[in-house]
């Protein structure tokens, strides 16, 4: 029940990305409201189950998709788990540039796993025609630069990303949150 | 620690457990009920959304041509113009028509019903082009049938319908794929999706040469679209003579992104 705002704001998310978006594309492709906000939220919360609100968000993605079901409600956990992970075992020390490094990999990430996915399954129907690396560099890339931008405004504007951290990020000093 | 991380593998392990059982429930049609639910509540929220782009986007568009008004203009009244000179043709040679096939008893060509639906939402991903419709099979919608614009513009084709909402396949998606015939050369080919970039013209055999500027319309041999619908304007050839098909860019005529409603035709066949 507590993650029940997570979950409104998700769905929320979720239809603008279908109803705003569109409008909004540069170079013909759209950032994703929903995979920034999931990403943001599972990089700077440190405990506490994101995986749920992951797999709620891919599956809401999933309904406004082109691609086959799941592909999103797979894809969304995973990378969190993978985030978890890394930001664990990896990232301890300098974990401001550590998670801005994690945004950035991940939203690397999301793009070449979906169309990976999409691309193996593309036998299945009514799906769009998909050339991997066409899409990937085409698509793919510009999306995750996207992603990326969208991700950092998140970063700042709903997480309150303390301004002495960001001034830290200037003088180049790395310490704990 | 060792419990936490057990903990999470079990709960990783679920949701690749749940996603598996998704994908099955959905590939054997027992998902579409709860997933027409949460299209239907999210849908009534999307529209005044869609709108606000819409009209956001308009703005941006009208400020970003404002130098080509003038000119754009000019040329539109001289098209009406001309358009005008061939309505007035058109409509004697109809007049014509009536009158011969009375004549040869012909059967009326078949009447088709539309159904019009509001455009509520594209599809969230970057691959395809998919419209999300406020209308379903409740309203006699079904796969397959075609989506028009007003004035017999295509628009594309219904590929998902569920009980109230419906996903319509832009022609520029580029799974989409519509016989067309040019209207003067009246050559038939294949108007394909170009990944959302406009449409491409196929052409197997060229005895005549296609004409740049002429009009392409539905041939209605697939039976999915209805004939005669207006597809796009021929713009430059870009195969090379050596290829064995021939293939034209083509420029839609319309663009899925500015549209707020389509039609849906019934009962085409």
């Amino acid at each position: 029940m507590k993650n029940l705002p997570a979950f409104v704001f998700i769905l929320f998310l979720a239809i603008l990305q279908a109803a705003l978006s569109p409008h909004f594309k540069i170079l013909g492709v759209a950032p994703n409201f929903v995979y920034a906000f999931v990403v943001v939220f599972s990089v700077k919360k440190s405990d506490g189950p994101i995986l749920l609100e992951a797999f709620l968000a891919g599956l809401i993605l999933d309904l406004f998709s082109s691609l086959p079901m799941g592909i999103f409600t797979f894809l969304l956990p995973l990378l969190v788990w993978l985030i978890k992970f890394f930001g664990k075992n990896i990232f301890q020390t300098s974990e401001l540039f550590g998670k801005i490094f994690l945004l950035a990999a991940s939203s690397l990430a999301f793009p070449l796993f979906y169309i990976l996915l999409a691309d193996l399954l593309q036998n299945f129907n009514q799906m769009p025609e998909i050339g991997f690396w066409h899409d990937f560099f085409w698509i793919g890339l510009l999306e995750a630069a996207w992603n990326f931008l969208l991700s950092l405004l998140f970063f700042i504007m709903f997480f309150g990303e303390k301004k002495a951290e960001l001034r830290n990020i200037k003088n180049g000093l790395s310490f704990r949150i | 620690m060792a419990k936490n991380n057990s903990r999470k593998f079990y709960i990783l392990g679920g949701i690749v457990a749940a996603t598996a059982l998704l994908v099955f429930f959905n590939f054997s049609g027992w998902f579409s009920a709860p997933k027409d639910f949460v299209c239907r509540i999210c849908f009534s929220v999307s529209r005044p959304f869609y709108s606000l782009g819409l009209k956001i986007s308009g703005i941006f568009h009208f400020v970003g041509n404002f130098k080509d008004l003038a000119y754009e203009n000019e040329q539109l009244k001289e098209e009406n113009r001309q358009l005008t000179l061939k309505f007035v043709e058109l409509r004697e040679v109809l007049n014509e028509n009536d009158f011969l096939s009375k004549q040869l008893q012909m059967l009326p060509p078949l009447k088709s019903r539309l159904i019009m639906a509001d455009i509520v939402g594209f599809n969230s991903d970057n691959l395809g082009q998919l419209l999300m419709l406020n209308r379903g099979a409740n309203e006699g919608l079904a796969e397959n049938q075609a989506a028009i614009f007003a004035g017999g513009l295509l628009v594309g084709r219904l590929i998902k319908v569920n009980k109230n909402s419906s996903q319509v396949l832009a022609i520029t998606d580029s799974k989409s794929s519509v016989l067309a015939v040019t209207q003067e050369s009246r050559l038939s080919g294949v108007i394909k999706g170009d990944h959302s970039a406009g449409l491409i013209f196929e052409v197997a055999s060229l005895k005549e040469g296609i004409n740049e500027g002429e009009l392409l319309i539905t041939s209605g041999l697939d039976g999915n679209f209805p004939r005669g619908l207006l597809i796009g304007r021929i713009e430059s050839k870009i195969s090379q003579e050596s290829e064995a098909l021939h293939r034209f860019k083509v420029k839609p005529a319309l663009n899925c992104k500015q549209l707020e409603r389509v039609f849906v035709v019934i009962g085409n066949n």
